[in-house]
This record gives structure tokens, sequence and C-alpha cells, in this order.
């Protein structure tokens, strides 16, 4: 009896193993498939992507005719695409004043014309814009997270410009911004995270 | 002493259906001598064992515009194989295999332009005793459940070890862009013994 009881256990501890199969005598297996995205954003370009976009804001004559500044210009947009595979894409704005090429004579006279640069950001549900005021030297960005994923629509990003500033003088001749002059740089960075 | 004669005449020809099986042996058998036979059995319940397991690593699924890289739509094997050993004692074993589609769980925020899922094809590759390769595949897109009641692999599975191979091909691309995250899915694989 007892040799009974015993075989009886070992055939329960043989069969155990069996008990994951589908059926008896069959052989089950998972094999698990793995991949990632890591999060990205890029810029396309036609058929192409790039990391990076440029593109020009000419805002023209710069000077009223009694020599000061039009503060009435504005610029833009020019407009880029990007897609960004994350559902938080973050965005960061600065800009660079325009430094004429001719030094001021004097304190009557100057060659930096501040602006206002704007960022629009079409999302998946409505768009957001940012600002950023120009500095004569190295800026203060204006950084956020989007309240929504990039739109996949063409042309999400716009760039323009307005609210033109000076010390009121009279500006001097020549070229603004670079190249020619220097500054006018606006810096946009969008980042997936 | 009619009735024991009687007795006598049915134990006679019980003797006789005995010795009948025993027939070829009678003349060997001695005068006195009791001869028998035993009859050994047995049975090889049909049955296939080994183990399945291991993971396929895709790597990075996008390319460079955010959406599926192009490489990944051949109809090649993508990202490593996998490979097992299996043993069945039929002729006629059958493979089902099915497969959950590549999926990083999170909610595409805008479905016209995201998404979270890739499909592809799960292949399993069976070494035979023909010799030769069975080949069964499952495709995820549009596919719901397994494979049934199982394919017939046509031959007996190879002995040589390494004789199962599965492996992911054609991933299938939209025009959307993936979503970042870690994608998984399944491949899930029955050989039976008939």
């Amino acid at each position: 009896m007892k040799l009974h009881s015993l075989l009886c256990t070992a055939s329960i501890l043989v069969a155990l193993p069996v008990a994951a199969s589908a059926a008896p005598g069959d052989v089950t297996g998972q094999v698990d498939v793995a991949g990632h995205v890591t999060g990205a954003c890029a810029v396309i370009t036609g058929n192409g992507t790039s990391s990076t976009f440029t593109g020009a804001i000419d805002l023209g004559e710069l000077a009223n005719p009694n020599g000061k500044l039009n503060t009435t210009l504005t610029g833009g947009p020019v407009t880029f695409t990007v897609v960004c595979n994350t559902t938080k894409p973050s965005i960061s704005l600065s800009a660079t004043s325009l430094v004429g090429v001719t030094t001021p004579p004097d304190a009557t006279y100057t060659n930096v014309v501040g602006y206002t640069a704007h960022l629009g950001v079409v999302e998946t549900s409505g768009s957001e814009s940012f600002s950023a005021v120009s500095a004569n030297g190295v800026p203060t960005a204006t950084t956020s997270t989007l309240a929504n994923p990039l739109s996949g629509s063409a042309n999400n990003i716009n760039v323009s410009v307005d609210t033109l500033t000076s010390n009121g003088g009279t500006l001097t001749s020549g070229a603004y911004g670079t190249p020619g002059g220097s500054g006018g740089i606006i810096a946009v960075t969008i980042s997936p995270t | 002493m009619r009735m024991f004669n009687s007795k006598l005449w049915l134990g006679a020809a019980s003797l006789a259906i005995c010795l009948a099986p025993v027939a070829s042996h009678a003349a060997a058998v001695a005068g006195g001598q009791v001869s028998g036979q035993v009859n050994v059995n047995g049975v090889v319940t049909a049955s296939c064992s080994g183990s399945i397991a291991g993971t396929i690593q895709l790597g990075e699924l996008d390319g460079a515009n955010g959406q599926l890289d192009p490489s990944f739509t051949t109809n090649t094997t993508h990202g490593n194989t996998v490979q097992a050993s299996v043993i069945c004692n039929s002729n006629a074993p059958t493979v089902t295999i099915s497969a959950t589609r590549l999926d990083d769980g999170v909610t595409p925020p805008d479905p016209a332009t995201y998404t979270s899922t890739v499909d592809y094809t799960a292949r399993i590759d069976i070494a035979t005793a023909t010799p030769g390769t069975f080949t069964a595949t499952y495709p995820t897109a549009g596919a719901g459940g397994p494979q049934s009641p199982g394919t017939a692999i046509g031959a007996a599975l190879s002995a040589a070890p390494n004789n199962i191979t599965i492996s992911v091909t054609s991933l299938v691309a939209v025009a959307k862009v993936l979503t970042a995250g870690s994608y998984s899915g399944v491949i899930s694989v029955t050989i039976s013994p008939s």
C-alpha cells in the first residue's frame, strides 16, 4: 500500500511540468518581440528630414524718412514642419537684437534694433504662441513644455517678428543683422521632452 | 459412474482449449511438464517535448521622419532569431502559431498623425526529417486568434538540435509617427504530435 502511494506521488511529480501545455504531449512556447522608439524630433524637408531648419526674415528698410526706427515693421511668418514622437515636446526661444555694421558716431545715433520674436506651434489640439524679447548680447531664452503633441500637419511651426525698438537715436546706415551686420538671430529648439 | 465420465469429458475439453495456444510448443514439451507464454506489451504515447522561449530584439523602430524605418518592411528576418529544440515521436506533428502586434501602450494623441502599434509577420521554420524545412507564418495585421486547428508539418521533425527557428519579418509601415516608448509583442507557438 505504501509502495502504491509512493508510485502515485512520483507519477504526479513527473506529470506536473506537462500541465502548462495546451494538451498532453504538446509543446507550447512563447517568444517575446521587443523594439523601441526613442523620443525624438525631426524637421521634415520635402521627402527628407533634418535636425535643423533655417530661414530668413527680411524687414527691409528699418528707418523712417526722419532716420529714426520704423517701429511698425513686422516680419514673417516663416514656416517649418517639425515632427516629434512624444506627447509633451518642449520649446526654447531666444533672439539677439539686430546690430548695424556702422558704429554710431555719438549718442544721437544707434545701430542696435531690438524686436520681439514669436514662435507659433500648431498642436494636435489648438496652438500655442511663445515670445522672446531680443537682447544685445546673450539673450534670455523662453522655455516651455507644450500643452499637446505637435500636429502632424505641414508648416506646424512659424516664426515672426514685431515690436521693433531702439534708443530713439538715428539709425546708422548699413546692413543690420547677420550677415552684413551682426545679431538678428532667432534661435529655436524643439525637444522631444 | 456415468456422471463421473461426463465430468472427465468436460475436463478433457478444457485441457484441449488451454493447450491450443501452445500447440507449437507441444512437440517440445515432455510428458508431465507445463509450458506457457507471456505476452509483453507497451505503448508510446504520441507526444512532443522541448522548450520554446526567448526574445527577439528589433531595436530602434523609427526612421528619421519618426515613422517606421522602411528597412523593417522587407520580407526578411529583422532582429535576432530564437531557436529551440523540439522532439516529437510522431510522423504527423502539427504546429500552431499566433502573435500579437507590437504596442508601446501609449494612447496616440492624434490617431491621424501618430500610432503606437506596429504589425509584423511572425514566422516559424521547422527542420524536418525529410530532410527539409516547413515554414508557417502569422501576420498580426487584422489577425485574430491562433491558426486553428494547427497546420500539418507534413513530416517528422528533425532530431537535430535547434530544429525550430522563430523570427519576425515584414513589419507594416503606416504613414504615421510612432509614439516614443518600448514596444512589445508576443509570438505563441504550439507543436503537437498530431
